[in-house]
């Protein structure tokens, strides 16, 4: 018992339910929610969105991919407050214990955990060695290196350090971006020119929608990482929805609004043009270590989900290999990380799917087939009650929506049919359901293996 | 019996300064010769009366979290003011009076989050 409580100090309850007394209310969930999966990110991508679409065109693909992902992230974030555990935990549920440990372990480890971090911290390496190109300790490796140790000691002490990091940086980015983008519409002519501009590189209005919604699914799938710690449901749904209606919006406009103006797609060269220099570094600095935080935590929780060993020594060990990559990147002169960008991105495109049989289980599956009405229990874990190894229903849904999804964005399936990640969602969703009753009409037995809970904590 | 916490009577210290501050901060956004400098000390002064006003009411309702989640917004944006504010393009006479009111608002919340830290209060639960 003892060792439990002991183990809990950093753990973040990474293999059990959150208790009520450690829950947050509100204003620490909608700072916590915006800090982690907006700031710097929303910006470099409003960058983008910029030199393809005039400002007009860009309101309408905002709005679109804000609605979309609002009420993604919103059925998500209610999944993770009701069961107070995390994503990958939860995923325990429509994919078996194995299942979940895999599927959290391909998904996420691999890439959000090892992948994007590395990726993230060597790109931290780059932006500090183009600030300060004449120093040793600023050169690309020793920065991505300093750089991923810090990352790995704020994810070390977990939900505490995030919820720190975005009181702090969340405001501060807002007044940034407002001070940028009041001084660049100044300088290059007036509002008018900003509704009036000419994007660079035009592109279509779907793909634009696309990418807004792409930038965003993968964070909107795993908000129950931080939603578990929601006080109360209604809360976690508020707070996102404050987060994609008003804070999301207001950083990729105002990004959008300074590269029509200035030509250039990267925001905080702009910015730096400005004068703006040691707000242009704050930015930089707290925006990657936040939402490097957040890639490691995911990361961590979900290797944990693996291999049961808490969650802060999976930090370290997935922090540290993430860092070496990064390393290895920055000293070693003239190594190209697309091709590894490419397989954690076809990777990560299976996420979405995973979503829809989340989704299918929690809000169907459960309370119609399994007549589990209240909501807190469709996803908790009862001592002495036996559950799953293997789930081949949600393997298969994620199989299937998975391939179409990746088939679709690489052009190869139906390639202006809407958003291959929400596609890829609603057939995971339905053939979930689908299968589900066809086993079921069948007589075969789609749950195999089972292992039986004995209470505490998750193996 | 009811006793005021050490920490929100430094609270209502706080916000009766910061209000002050603003209220000295405010004026000088009509009389700078640079417009845009103008328009930055007036969003902060406006920023600090109104999160003064509120910080004052909270120091006397008991409420430490709310009191906590103005402090931790202060420290933010004062910071942010301080980290763009010394560039040549909000250049003006009245910038280190600017300066040194957030310089002062920054460190004197730092402080009272120090206090309600030693009292067991946490600081990242609001």
């Amino acid at each position: 018992m003892e060792k439990n409580a002991k183990k809990s100090t950093f753990d973040d309850y990474s293999l059990r339910e959150v208790p009520k007394e450690q829950k947050y209310g509100m204003y620490n969930m909608f700072l916590t929610l915006s800090g982690s999966f907006g700031a710097i990110a929303v910006l470099f991508a409003g960058g983008v969105l910029g030199s393809g679409l005039n400002f007009g065109q860009s309101v309408v693909a905002v709005i679109s991919g804000s609605i979309i992902l609002a009420v993604i992230g919103s059925l998500t974030g209610v999944i993770g407050a009701y069961s107070g555990v995390s994503t990958y935990v939860g995923w325990r549920h429509p994919f078996g214990r194995w299942g979940g440990k895999l599927l959290g372990f391909a998904l996420i480890t691999v890439t959000t955990g090892i992948g994007w971090f590395a990726v993230e911290s060597w790109f931290f390496g780059v932006v500090m060695n183009e600030i300060y190109p004449n120093s040793p300790f600023f050169s690309v490796g020793a920065a991505a290196l300093w750089g991923g140790i810090l990352f790995i000691i704020s994810t070390y002490i977990g939900y505490r350090a995030l919820s720190l990091l975005s009181y702090l940086i969340l405001p501060q980015h807002v007044w940034l971006v407002a001070a940028g983008v009041l001084i660049s519409v100044s300088l290059h002519g007036g509002w008018n020119k900003v509704l009036t501009a000419i994007p660079v590189q035009p592109v279509s209005l779907l793909s634009a929608i696309t990418a807004t919604v792409g930038l965003y699914i993968a964070g909107s799938l795993i908000a129950p990482d931080i939603t578990r710690f929601a006080r109360r449901p209604r809360d976690a749904v508020a707070s996102w929805s404050l987060h994609m209606f008003v804070f999301y919006p207001f950083l990729i406009l105002g990004a959008i609004a300074i590269v029509l103006l200035s030509g250039s797609v990267i925001i905080t060269e702009d910015m730096l043009k400005l004068g703006m220099g040691i707000g242009v570094l704050l930015i930089i600095l707290l925006g990657q270590w936040i939402i490097n935080t957040v890639n490691l935590y995911s990361g961590s929780l979900s290797f944990t989900n693996f291999t049961n060993i808490s969650r802060d020594k999976s930090s370290l060990i997935v922090g540290i290999i993430g860092t070496i990559l990064a390393g290895y990147w920055g000293f070693v002169a003239g190594t190209s990380l697309t091709p590894f960008e490419q397989f954690i991105t076809i990777l990560g495109s299976l996420l979405p799917a995973a979503g829809g049989a989340v989704f299918a289980e929690f809000f169907v599956v459960s309370p119609r087939l399994k007549h589990i009405k209240d909501p807190f229990k469709r996803f908790s874990f009862e001592p002495g009650k036996s559950y799953p190894e293997i789930n081949v229903v949600g393997i298969l849904s994620v199989a299937i929506g998975g391939t179409f999804g990746i088939l679709q964005s690489l052009g190869i399936l139906l390639p202006n049919f809407g958003i291959a990640a929400v596609n890829a969602l609603i057939i995971s969703f339905v053939l979930y359901i689908l299968l589900i009753y066809v086993f079921n009409a069948g007589r075969i037995k789609y749950e195999l293996g089972e292992y039986r809970f004995i209470g505490e904590e998750l193996k | 019996m009811t006793t005021t916490l050490p920490h929100l009577r430094m609270g209502l210290y706080y916000s009766i300064l910061q209000i002050i501050l603003s209220l000295v901060l405010i004026p000088t956004s009509f009389f700078t010769s640079n417009a845009y400098s103008g328009y930055h000390n007036l969003a902060l002064g406006i920023f600090l009366l109104i999160t003064g006003l509120l910080g004052s009411f909270f120091s006397t309702k008991r409420d430490e979290h709310k009191l906590i989640a103005d402090a931790w917004l202060i420290i933010s944006i004062t910071t942010a003011f301080l980290s763009i504010d010394i560039s040549s393009f909000f250049a003006s006479e009245y910038q280190p009076l600017g300066l040194a009111s957030a310089s002062l608002l920054t460190l004197v919340w730092v402080s009272l989050l120090y206090v309600a830290y030693t009292r067991r209060v946490s600081i990242v639960r609001i």
